[in-house]
């Protein structure tokens, strides 16, 4: 464990903590306490309050994701389904990591968190703004028999569990925008991002990943290029646990990973379809470099999206939608 | 006359035995017939397909002398694992069984195509970026 994380531990619980007691709990100079603070501040941009007399605290109590919590609440069922779970206090990327461990041959089941991520990875190398203690960011990697072509509509069975793992926190009205962000009020609270490598024929690897927006600030939002929202702004959202959060994501997602071997996505359909947002209306479908314009008809049994304009319907398997303004 | 509607007389022609059909309908009139007698022709897409119907692009097959890699899946097809950074593989470069060689994005699933053969990459078939069709050849491996 880093010095730094370990002074974050101790400034975790919202209360002032002296220089001295915190250089004398980590054996490092008070100098050593101070710059590890300015890192707080600058590096992981957060909010560290300084009073002088009584020492330094976080601007808010910040709830840190545990391994043993998580494990606790998690059911049987999915007990029976991890493999081993870990929480880093900061890494390159959780799904780079699980790719890497897959490549070496690591089993289904395996889960890495992360408080922060160095090179958060969005659709097509774009970035997931990953600052620290203020998501979840959360990869699962999962073996499948099946070819890479038959994994498509994990894709929105990933996106359903986590809409269901938030209703079972509390949080009402979440939607789906496919094929699977997960949007509050029109703006995007979660985003998951699925890669596989494997044969044509199979066996194939997944490594599925998950950032879901729990508390961010204005400034380390700057970078996010689309409308957004995190759970402290949703009513009932302050109040929920990372780690109860944590676990319920982690025994959906499993539950979801391991359903979709035997069942695909037929058994979905109806239940995705419900929190389709998208459904009736006027979007672009932006793939690659060609943009196709048309009304929003839903999804077929594979997940595809279809697209109704002047041809008739057509079902399409990749791009980013978007509404049409106006 | 209705497009759809030449579809449907060219399913009619096929299905049945007959070699040609002619209607007229006020000023219009269209005459299907079979090229031979040995087998009806294939469908020609005449309109956008169908749900879940993909028709692979025609390429030209002088072109394609060597070992092809084609597309597993219909999305769209990346050279490099993110905008602005090094294509995974380049025209006249060595590959080994197991490289990767792009990515198709389909549905928000990143797919690492792997090079199912060691050689070397004779020609890139498709521009980054552009979407690609079920089996549609994306690479010639020599």
């Amino acid at each position: 464990m880093t010095v730094r994380y370990q002074i974050i531990r101790h400034l975790a619980d919202g209360r002032f903590h002296s220089g001295e007691a915190l250089a004398r709990s980590l054996g490092i100079s008070r100098a050593g306490v101070w710059k590890h603070l300015k890192g707080l501040r600058e590096l992981l941009e957060m909010d560290v309050h300084a009073v002088s007399g009584r020492g330094y605290r976080l601007a808010r109590p910040l709830e840190l994701l545990e391994p043993e919590k998580i494990l606790a609440a998690l059911p049987p069922a999915a007990r029976s389904r991890l493999d081993a779970l870990e929480v880093h206090a900061s890494i390159e990327s959780t799904n780079a990591c699980l790719l890497e461990r897959s490549a070496a041959g690591a089993p289904s089941g395996q889960v890495c968190l992360a408080e922060r991520q160095t090179a958060g990875r969005g659709r097509r190398g774009r970035q997931w703004v990953s600052p620290f203690g203020s998501n979840i960011y959360l990869s699962i990697l999962w073996r499948y028999p099946l070819a890479p072509v038959e994994l498509s509509g994990l894709s929105l069975a990933a996106g359903l569990a986590v809409v269901h793992a938030l209703a079972c926190q509390g949080i009402e009205g979440i939607g789906l925008k496919w094929p699977n962000d997960i949007l509050w009020q029109g703006r995007k609270l979660a985003g998951l991002l699925l890669e596989v490598r494997g044969e044509s024929e199979g066996p194939s690897q997944v490594v599925l990943g998950v950032g879901l927006n729990t508390r961010l600030s204005r400034r380390q939002a700057e970078a996010i290029d689309q409308p957004w929202v995190d759970l402290a702004s949703i009513p009932r959202g302050e109040k929920i646990s990372r780690n109860r959060l944590a676990a319920e994501l982690v025994d959906r997602l499993l539950e979801a990973l391991d359903e979709f071997e035997r069942h695909g996505l037929s058994p979905l359909l109806e239940q995705w379809r419900r929190h389709d947002l998208y459904h009736g209306k006027a979007v672009r479908l932006h793939m690659g470099n060609r943009i196709v314009e048309g009304v929003h008809y839903g999804i077929d049994e594979t997940g595809a999206l279809l697209l109704a304009n002047g041809g008739g319907v057509r079902a399409y398997h990749a791009g980013e939608v978007s509404l049409r303004p106006g | 006359m209705d497009i759809r509607k030449v579809k449907k007389l060219i399913e009619l022609l096929e299905e049945s035995g007959i070699a040609e059909i002619e209607i007229h309908e006020g000023e219009e009139s269209i005459r299907i017939s079979r090229a031979s007698t040995v087998a009806a022709p294939p469908p020609q897409p005449l309109e956008t397909p169908g749900p879940g119907a993909a028709e692979p692009e025609p390429e030209p097959e002088e072109e394609l002398a060597g070992h092809q890699i084609k597309s597993p899946m219909v999305g769209t097809f990346y050279r490099a694992p993110s905008p602005g950074s090094k294509p995974f593989v380049e025209e006249g470069q060595k590959v080994l069984k197991g490289d990767t060689l792009c990515i198709i994005e389909a549905m928000k699933i990143l797919n690492q195509i792997e090079s199912d053969k060691a050689g070397v990459i004779k020609k890139i078939l498709v521009e980054n970026a552009q979407p690609v069709e079920y089996n549609q050849p994306l690479f010639i491996i020599e």
